[in-house]
C-alpha cells in the first residue's frame, strides 16, 4: 500500500476527518484530524480494515496549543511494520477547573495504549474513560 | 481430603532491593510462594527530563538526551538528532552516518554485555559477571578514545558528529569484535550451557507472542517471543539500509531472551565489520558551528532501534531557539506495562531471574 493510498483510504473510512496539509516533519507520514468523541470508532475502523490493517499504536503524545490539548496517535501496521498514519484530535482544557477533561480510551482496540494514556493522564490531567487503563 | 484455605499475603519489594533493576516498587499478592497478582510502581527517578530540554537551547538538548539511559546514552542522542534533522531538513554526510552506526552497534554490544552481568548476578554466577564486566571495559575504552568519555558521550551533533574518528580507531574496533566473538564461546561454556542455569531459565518467565503484541513490546524481548520486528530492517534509518544482518528469534522464556542477545551481539559484529572497513571519506558534520543550528517551525517523530527496543522522540519546534515540546517513547515504559500479566502464576524464587532477563532501564522509563 502506498503512503498516499493510506491517506485517501483512511479519509474515506473516517467520515468527517480532515487531512492536515502539512505532513509530519519532512517525511511522507499523513496526519488526519477527527472529532475526539469518535476516537474508539475510528481506531476500530482503521485496525480492522483489511487493506490498512493499522492494528498497532506505536505512540500517543499530547501538547498544549491555544487553550486545548492536541493528542496525536502514531499508527503502525504490524504487517508493513512502518509508521503509516497519525490521527490527531483536540480537547479543550479550561484553566482553574477542578474537573478533569475526559477522553475515550482506545485500549479496547490498541491495548498497548495503556501505558501512554497513563503518562498523559499524569502530565495533562486527562481522564481516559471506558478502557482497561493502568492504575 | 480437607484443603487448607488461607488469605493471600502482600509482599512489597523495593523501592531499593538487590534484585530490582532500579528504584521501583513491586507490590505482590502471594499465595504461599506463588504470585497471584502484581503491580509495579514507578516514578522514583523522575527528573523532568522532557520539560528540562524545553528550557534549554537546541544544542543543549543532546546533553539531556544523553541522560535518558546512561547505559546506552548514544541512542538518546541519536533519536533526538534524527527528529531535529527531519524538522530542519539537514542532510547528514555519509561519513557521519557510518560513524553513528559504528557507535550505535558498539553501544548495543556494551549494553548486552551488561545484560549478561545482571542475569549472572541474579543467578549468583559471579564468574560470568566478572568476565562480562572485564570485556565491556574494552568497549568503554573505544568510547573514551572516540568521544572522550566512557559514559554520557555527548558526541552526536545535529548534522553529524562532534569529532572525526582518530587514526587506529577502525583497527581497534575490529580487534574488539574478534575478542568479543571469542569470549562469547567462553561464556557459552561456563554459563549459557550450564545445567543449573538452564534449569533456572528454560521455560521460566515466558512471554507469549500474543502478550508481546498485546502490550506493544519491541526489541530483543519481543523478538525472543517471535515478534520479528527490527526498525533497522523494517524502516531503515541513518544508513542501515545498506548493511546485511539477520533478526534472531527465541523461545520467549528467560533462556530465549538471553540467546537472542547473544545472537544480536554476533549480528552487531557483522554490521561493524561491514561498516568500519568502508567508512566513506568526507565531512563528519554538515554543520560546523554549534550555535549555527536554526530549527524552523515544525514537528517530527523519529524512531530508532535502541538496545531495548523502539525508542521514539517527538519534537515540536515553534521556530525559536528552544524546543517547544519533546517527548520520548521509551521501550522500558512499555515493558513495565507487561509486568502485571507476566508475574501472575510465577514463583517468587524465579522473580530475580525474570526481572533481570527483561532488561529494564528505570532511568529511561521515569525520565
Amino acid at each position: 500500500v502506498e503512503k498516499n493510498e493510506i491517506e485517501i483510504k483512511a479519509n474515506e473510512l473516517l467520515k468527517k476527518s480532515i487531512i492536515e496539509k502539512q505532513k509530519l516533519g519532512r517525511s511522507t507520514t499523513s496526519v488526519l484530524w477527527f472529532e475526539n468523541k469518535t476516537i474508539v470508532e475510528a481506531a476500530s475502523t482503521l485496525a480492522n480494515d483489511e487493506v490498512l490493517q493499522l492494528n498497532s499504536l506505536d505512540f500517543l503524545t499530547a501538547m498544549e496549543a491555544e487553550g486545548a490539548v492536541v493528542l496525536s496517535y502514531f499508527l503502525v501496521s504490524s504487517n508493513r511494520k512502518t509508521l503509516d498514519l497519525v490521527l490527531r484530535t483536540s480537547i479543550s482544557q479550561k484553566k482553574h477547573e477542578s474537573k478533569k477533561v475526559q477522553m475515550p480510551s482506545v485500549t479496547s482496540v490498541w491495548p498497548e495504549a495503556r501505558i501512554f494514556e497513563k503518562e498523559l493522564s499524569e502530565v495533562f490531567g486527562i481522564e481516559f474513560v471506558g478502557g482497561r487503563g493502568l492504575s | 481430603m480437607e484443603r487448607l484455605v488461607t488469605e493471600h499475603s502482600r509482599l512489597e519489594l523495593g523501592i531499593y532491593h538487590r534484585f530490582l533493576p532500579g528504584p521501583f516498587q513491586l507490590q505482590l499478592d502471594m499465595d504461599g510462594e506463588m504470585i497471584v497478582a502484581g503491580t509495579a510502581k514507578t516514578g522514583f527517578t523522575h527528573r523532568g527530563l522532557e520539560k528540562a530540554i524545553t528550557t534549554q537551547k537546541w544544542a543543549a538538548s543532546l546533553l539531556y538526551a544523553d541522560r535518558l539511559d546512561p547505559e546506552s546514552a548514544i541512542f538518546g542522542e541519536y533519536v533526538v538528532c534524527l527528529a531535529v534533522e527531519e524538522i530542519a531538513g539537514i542532510a547528514v554526510p555519509p561519513r557521519a552516518r557510518s560513524i553513528r552506526i559504528v557507535l550505535s552497534e558498539l553501544a548495543r554490544i556494551s549494553a548486552h554485555l551488561m545484560y549478561f552481568v545482571r542475569l549472572a548476578k541474579a543467578c549468583s554466577a559471579e564468574n560470568l559477571m566478572h568476565y562480562a564486566l572485564r570485556d565491556r571495559e574494552k568497549l568503554l575504552d573505544l568510547f573514551e578514545l572516540i568521544t572522550g568519555s566512557r559514559f554520557s558521550h555527548n558526541y552526536f551533533r545535529f548534522g553529524g558528529v562532534r569529532e572525526d574518528i582518530t587514526d587506529g580507531f577502525i583497527e581497534r574496533v575490529l580487534d574488539v569484535c574478534s575478542v568479543i566473538e571469542f569470549r562469547l564461546n567462553e561464556y557459552s561454556k561456563i554459563f549459557f550451557n550450564n545445567s543449573i542455569f538452564l534449569k533456572r531459565s528454560v521455560g521460566v518467565g515466558t512471554i507469549s507472542r500474543e502478550l508481546a503484541l498485546g502490550v506493544g513490546l519491541t526489541g530483543p524481548n519481543a523478538r525472543a517471543s517471535g515478534v520479528f520486528q527490527d526498525l533497522r530492517k523494517d524502516q531503515p534509518y541513518g544508513g542501515y539500509e545498506s548493511v546485511t544482518f539477520q533478526i534472531p528469534g527465541g523461545t520467549g522464556c528467560v533462556n530465549g531472551r538471553l540467546n537472542v542477545r547473544v545472537l544480536e551481539i554476533l549480528e552487531s559484529i557483522k554490521i561493524l565489520r561491514q561498516v568500519v572497513e568502508h567508512v566513506p571519506a568526507g565531512e563528519y558534520s554538515a554543520i560546523k558551528s554549534r550555535d549555527a543550528i536554526k530549527v524552523p517551525r515544525g514537528e517530527a517523530y523519529a524512531r530508532i532501534e535502541s538496545v531495548r527496543g523502539v525508542l521514539g522522540c517527538y519534537v515540536v519546534s515553534s521556530g525559536g531557539d528552544k524546543p517547544e515540546r519533546v517527548q520520548f517513547r521509551s521501550p522500558t515504559s512499555v515493558q513495565l506495562g507487561l509486568l502485571s500479566d507476566l508475574l501472575v502464576g510465577m514463583r517468587l524464587e524465579d522473580l530475580p531471574v525474570v526481572l533481570a532477563s527483561l532488561d529494564l532501564s528505570l532511568s529511561e522509563a521515569d525520565r
